[in-house]
């Protein structure tokens, strides 16, 4: 993890000196998947999470490689941030949009063919728990989707969402008793 | 909860809240190829210096507050880490050395090292300081040249070009760095401000010192690349000084810090306005006594028949000479005209400035600090303009073989009396017989 940390701040460190490309890709290699998911589980539509990701990753770039611009501590706090704008605006930009809904059950089952029920059982219940997910506060459901699904550690999360670490235990306590009990009324 | 954390660490690899794999390298390809053709990437060479490392390595060991804390300490172990070699030795002794001793290359080389630690391990304020630091020594240097008995005439002469030039380069450089430097940490303006205000009347009272000198009047190139070594340093200043009172204007800066710096640069721009002025004077006594002593040869009857019988173009030669010198004496009297209304124009400006400055109005202050800088380049460019007649006067006068005053029957009373006032007032007044 150490290891991690340090090679992440070295990539930073090339970005915002010297505008390495390469560094910064290896950074969009690093992050992706996160701010994918991250945006995913607050728009929940593929297309438009995949614009958005893309479009943070260029903002980030940009503000980066700007040499007038104050410099970056954190890549992971930094883009996040980034992310949680960019949904922001997409929200003010598509007020009143459709939610779309997602197929679980199908894009599961086309990977795991060996045991058919089992993946539709496995897919059911992962929809379940999204859907549960999407009920929770805004506060709430980063909490969770950082901590458990992304793995991040409690100082990572604390430095994305802005708050002390006790605070974000806390809340990931909450969050998860509030995930629990939806689970439990569905 | 166990099971629901299980769940949801399951959630990682599958679903559609997962990206595709195909968007994830689509996605890399797309933002490599708009970033490449946006802006030219320098990704950090194979042969990085070590120093190069040394700063990646510190910007990863350390926190970004400790990093800034221990800024001085890293310059000062870089520099130590040099000295082992017995260097140090070596650059305390050249540190008085002019251009031409033995050590002045050593002096140079230190210097380099120095801007080279301060780029890694300090801020641009740092590096606009170290830069005027140069300036001054560049600025000193040319004292000391100048100051030299034991030099044959042609060896100084260049000396002093040499070391002129350099000062120009350096406070170029100083202006760029306090440039760069304001606009990148606005937070230091004041600091920078103050450091190119004292910078500046040091570097300015050394120009004086080398504009009053015989050896630089009588050389008109000299003059010329003196002058913009002052305007330069006053450009520099008034662009410091400005951004100070900008910052005041939105709070940033108190209003007493801003009113001292403007202070400082009124008096800086006063000073270098009575060194262009003591110039002006001294380029106008040579002019003039170059024209009388012209004027005086071309009507005398022995040279005109001299010319006449030697030269092939005697006689049109005495013809030339007189339409030099009536034009030369056309073009002093103007310049004297010229320069003393300027020189009232500047002076009338920089009391402007103070008034304004008692009655705090800064920004105002500071426009009448450029008319007064602009004033003083428009008397250096009047000197500029004489000098080039005097040359010509010069010029015909080496044609006809006149070296000094001429003697012969004729006898010419002519008195030239060129007056420079506001600032460095001089009264010269020359008689011929």
């Amino acid at each position: 993890m150490v290891k991690g940390k340090l090679e992440e701040k070295r990539l930073l460190y090339l970005v915002q000196t010297q505008k390495d490309a390469d560094a910064f890709a290896e950074l969009y290699r690093l992050y992706i998947e996160r701010i994918y998911r991250f945006i995913f589980f607050k728009i929940g539509d593929r297309s438009n999470s995949e614009d958005i990701a893309s479009e943070v990753f260029l903002k980030a770039w940009n503000y980066l490689s700007d040499a007038d611009r104050a410099p970056v501590q954190s890549f992971s706090g930094f883009v996040y941030q980034i992310a949680r704008n960019a949904v922001v605006d997409w929200y003010r930009d598509h007020a009143n949009a459709p939610v779309s809904s997602i197929d679980t059950v199908q894009e599961v089952s086309i990977v795991s063919t060996a045991d058919p029920a089992h993946a539709a059982d496995q897919a059911r219940e992962m929809e379940r728990v999204y859907r549960a997910i999407k009920k929770l506060k805004q506060e709430y459901q980063e909490a969770v989707i950082l901590r458990y699904i992304d793995e991040l550690s409690i100082s990572e999360i604390a430095v994305i969402v802005g708050k002390g670490q006790t605070a974000v235990r806390v809340t990931l306590h909450r969050a998860m008793k509030k995930l629990r009990d939806t689970l439990n009324e569905s | 909860m166990r099971e629901l954390k299980a769940q949801l660490k399951h959630m990682k690899t599958r679903g559609p809240w997962n990206p595709d794999a195909g968007f994830v390298a689509r996605g890399k390809d797309t933002l490599l190829s708009v970033i490449r053709s946006s802006r030219r990437d320098r990704p950090m060479p194979e042969s990085a210096l070590p120093l190069d490392r040394l700063r990646v390595a510190a910007h990863l060991l350390f926190p970004s507050a400790l990093q800034h804390a221990l800024r001085p300490a890293f310059g000062i172990f870089v520099v130590g880490a040099v000295a082992i070699s017995g260097w140090i030795a070596t650059v305390s002794a050249a540190y008085n050395s002019i251009p031409g001793d033995a050590l002045y290359q050593v002096k140079r080389a230190a210097e380099k090292t120095q801007e080279a630690v301060v780029s890694v391990t300090g801020s641009r304020s740092d590096k606009a300081q170290l830069h005027l630091e140069f300036a001054t020594r560049r600025a000193q240097e040319v004292k000391q040249v100048l100051a030299q008995k034991n030099e044959s005439s042609g060896d100084k002469k260049e000396a002093v070009a040499v070391a002129v030039d350099s000062l120009e380069k350096s406070i170029a450089t100083a202006k760029d760095s306090v440039n760069e430097a304001n606009k990148k940490e606005p937070e230091q303006t004041l600091v920078i401000a103050q450091e190119v205000n004292q910078k500046s009347s040091e570097i300015v009272s050394a120009l004086q010192e080398v504009s009053k000198d015989s050896a630089t009047s009588a050389n008109p190139e000299l003059v010329k690349k003196v002058a913009e070594a002052a305007k330069l340093v006053n450009d520099t200043g008034i662009a410091a000084v400005e951004a100070v009172v900008e910052k005041q204007a939105s709070g940033d800066i108190s209003a007493t810090d801003a009113k001292d710096v403007v202070t400082k640069q009124i008096e800086a721009i006063a000073e270098s306005s009575k060194a262009v002025n003591a110039a002006a004077a001294n380029v106008q006594t040579i002019a003039s006594s170059t024209v009388v002593t012209l004027l005086i040869a071309s009507s005398t009857p022995s040279l005109v028949v001299t010319t006449t019988v030697s030269g092939s173009h005697g006689s049109s030669a005495a013809v030339d000479a007189k339409a030099t010198a009536d034009a030369a004496s056309a073009s002093v009297v103007q310049a004297v005209q010229k320069v003393t209304e300027t020189a009232a124009a500047a002076q009338g400006a920089i009391q402007e400035a103070k008034n304004l400055v008692e009655s705090n109005q800064l920004f105002k202050a500071i426009q009448e600090v450029k008319k007064a800088n602009e004033a003083t380049q428009g008397i250096q460019q009047v000197v500029d303009e004489v000098q080039k007649v005097v040359q010509a006067a010069k010029d015909v006068k080496e044609a006809m073989g006149v070296t000094g005053a001429p003697t012969g029957a004729a006898t010419t009373t002519i008195t030239v009396t060129t007056t420079v006032s506001a600032g460095a007032g001089t009264t010269a007044t020359t008689t011929k017989k």
